[in-house]
């Protein structure tokens, strides 16, 4: 009985496993082999829409004049302006903001010193004194160039879509072999997975680090969920779902730092897990009941929303193999099916497989760093346990009804400092 | 409507290489089918020359000198199996390395300095080790007997080199090799399977020996065909970078698709 049980666990990890490997095999073969669908920057020219940038900032006095530097004089002052959200800032944030604000008219900050802290919140109270429609939003670390700002402010020249996000590229690659692993991953979930979930007209994510939205839409959406971590995973959920498209622009390189230690990527992974989950238990029923998704779209959706999942069901079946082993068992096969698994999905956040990043940076250009694309396997233990207390935080915040905190990013200037 | 953009003539895309955003890696179909005809004739060959091919491991764990070896039918040949001495402890000792493990686990998780990468291995294999103490203590035996272990051991070895192969051929297709890239990729990676296996099978037979019933499990399930996938991948990628370089070098009207 025991035994039949461990196998059937085995079996259907297996079975959900082969699943995801045949969505990594077509989106990638698509990518490859499909002409690609290409994003509105032929309407470059001709767009020069009223725009608003939106900057959340929270202790961000290390990289808040870089960011205000790059953004401040992408338009003219007419039809542009940037709102820098200084959320609860303690250290010079502010003066930074007030000193930008005093030379720039495009500069319009908005100062939060009460209510909820948390990106969604100053979000919604941002998009509450913007003028514009079309609203872009970046963190305070990344570096956007004007051209970056209009090619994914030309997205909203196609009335369906409801947002827009852009490739986000690792500047710090070259720090340690951490930092080029994460590269790796980046490469593979955006030059693939999201460039052909665009070209084959499924649901890219929308990210809120480098991305937009229509103010009006998600304003009559409800505005962001200041409940969920994932704030970004779930407008883009609820947007699909009311029959908006996302469009993804894979040209529109920004450049963020990615986390130089591990710990700093086990918070980070951690914190992934836990708000995607949320979106997960939020979302679910409406992505499924709704009349705008295709039958792939769907599919595709659940997919990307049950992927956190996969790998604690995935160390289950390597423990249920191990009891199977213990018993006696001949686990040969089973032992062979779920090492390769466990050896060829480690990429997680995108949950990329190793060709799909090694196709992704054969196209980038990379050429040392594909070596490194084994070495993604010694972060399994690491990766698994983050996204496993991930999980559990999500279960616990439903189980609890608590809210989550807010926690920044540490920049790498500031650790260095 | 026609496009209005006058199409560039050649001489003015030569040298250019076109963005990545939305660039492909030229493919030519009939290379692709020759490929998965050349994939599908190695394999067959594989299964064709299977009984030779265990010939040369059973000769080459002769060599090793590690334990006698035996031979049991499989797949169309005689798989060589090696007799291993495996030591059983007794319940005492069982119980002391549980205490051992499960204190090695705890340390190990407070011992903040380390590597998190390292920490994270080291408390899984320490509670791989201690819930193999565990259960032999409750069960009362082994998982294996010697000669079940080593057979296990064998036949999966072989199964991973069938299938490794098969996998990685399928995966390369994805990536704009020539067919004897290709071929070369399968091959190095049969070589470096059956090579791998001969050496851990000895490894395996002096660890067990030395060590006890306990490490069966670590062996098999961290050094078992894990490793076989991890320098398969490792083959993949070095010949990915090779092909990155015929790409960074072709003429670019040649090598890529601008969409």
């Amino acid at each position: 009985m025991v035994v039949n049980l461990l196998w059937g666990w085995i079996g259907l990890v297996v079975f959900f496993m082969a699943i995801y490997a045949a969505r990594h095999l077509v989106l990638t073969a698509g990518r490859l082999f499909r002409p690609q669908r290409s994003a509105y920057h032929e309407l470059l020219d001709s767009n020069e829409d009223p725009l608003t940038v939106l900057i959340p900032m929270h202790n961000e006095s290390a990289v808040a004049s870089r960011v205000l530097d790059l953004v401040v004089d992408a338009r003219g002052s007419e039809k542009f302006e940037v709102i820098p959200i200084d959320d609860h800032s303690a250290d010079d944030t502010a003066e930074i903001i007030a000193d930008y604000a005093s030379r720039y008219e495009t500069i319009r900050p908005l100062t939060r010193r009460t209510g909820l802290r948390g990106k969604p919140a100053g979000l919604n109270d941002a998009m509450g004194m913007s003028s514009n429609d079309a609203t872009l939003v970046f963190d305070a670390d990344y570096e956007p160039s004007g051209d970056l700002i209009n090619g994914l402010a030309s997205a909203f020249a196609d009335p369906e879509v409801g947002a827009v996000m852009g490739r986000v590229v690792p500047r710090n690659t070259s720090t340690n072999v951490l930092t080029r692993l994460l590269d790796l991953e980046r490469s593979g979930g955006y030059q693939v997975d999201q460039q052909q979930r665009h070209t084959f007209g499924l649901v890219p994510q929308y990210g809120g680090t480098v991305g937009g939205f229509r103010r009006s839409v998600m304003t009559s959406l409800g505005g962001f969920d200041v409940r969920v971590l994932a704030e970004d995973t779930d407008a883009t959920y609820r947007l699909a779902a009311s029959g908006w498209r996302i469009a993804y622009v894979n040209w529109a390189e920004c450049y963020e730092e990615v986390p130089t230690a591990l710990s700093g990527r086990f918070k980070q992974l951690r914190r992934w897990a836990r708000g995607h989950t949320q979106v997960l238990f939020r979302r679910l029923v409406a992505v499924v009941r709704s009349p705008y998704l295709t039958r792939w779209q769907k599919l595709d959706a659940l997919l990307i929303l049950f992927i956190y999942l996969v790998p604690p069901l995935l160390a289950s079946s390597l423990v249920a193999n191990t009891a199977l082993f213990m018993l006696g068992e001949q686990v040969g096969l089973a032992t062979v099916v779920l090492g390769l698994f466990a050896v060829a999905y480690n990429a997680f956040g995108n949950f990329a497989p190793f060709f799909q990043i090694g196709s992704a940076v054969l196209i980038d250009g990379g050429r040392q760093r594909l070596t490194l694309l084994p070495m993604l396997f010694a972060m399994y233990f690491v990766n698994t346990c983050a996204v496993t207390l991930g999980l559990l935080d999500a279960l616990l915040d439903v189980a609890r009804g608590r809210a989550p905190e807010w926690h920044k990013t540490k920049r790498m200037n500031e650790a260095s400092a | 409507m026609e496009a209005t953009h006058p199409a560039a003539s050649p001489h003015e895309t030569a040298g250019i290489r076109p963005p990545r955003a939305t660039r492909r890696p030229v493919f030519s179909v009939p290379r692709i089918a020759f490929s998965i005809v050349a994939i599908a004739a190695f394999e067959v060959a594989l299964v064709v020359l299977l009984p030779r091919l265990l010939e040369l491991y059973a000769a080459a764990l002769r060599l090793l000198d590690a334990g006698a070896v035996t031979t049991q039918e499989f797949f169309r040949g005689e798989l060589p199996v090696m007799e291993l001495n495996i030591w059983v402890p007794g319940p005492t000792v069982l119980v002391g390395i549980m205490a051992a493990a499960g204190v090695g686990a705890v340390a190990v998780a407070y011992a903040g300095s380390w590597n998190p990468m390292l920490r994270g291995i080291l408390i899984a294999e320490a509670m791989l080790i201690g819930g193999a103490a565990m259960f032999m203590l409750a069960t009362g035996r082994p998982p294996y007997a010697g000669d079940a272990f080593a057979s296990l051991y064998a036949e999966t070895s072989v199964l991973t080199w069938l299938v490794l192969p098969l996998l990685l051929g399928v995966a390369s297709l994805s990536v704009p090799f020539r067919a004897w890239e290709r071929l070369s990729m399968l091959l190095l990676v049969l070589m470096f399977g059956v090579v791998l296996s001969v050496v851990r099978y000895g490894f395996f037979a002096e660890a067990l020996d030395a060590g006890s019933s306990v490490l069966m499990a670590p062996l098999f399930l961290n050094f078992g065909p894990l490793l076989d996938f991890i320098g398969g991948i490792a083959i993949f990628s070095a010949m990915l970078v090779r092909v990155s370089s015929r790409l960074e070098r072709g003429d670019p009207r040649r090598v890529w698709s601008w969409s």
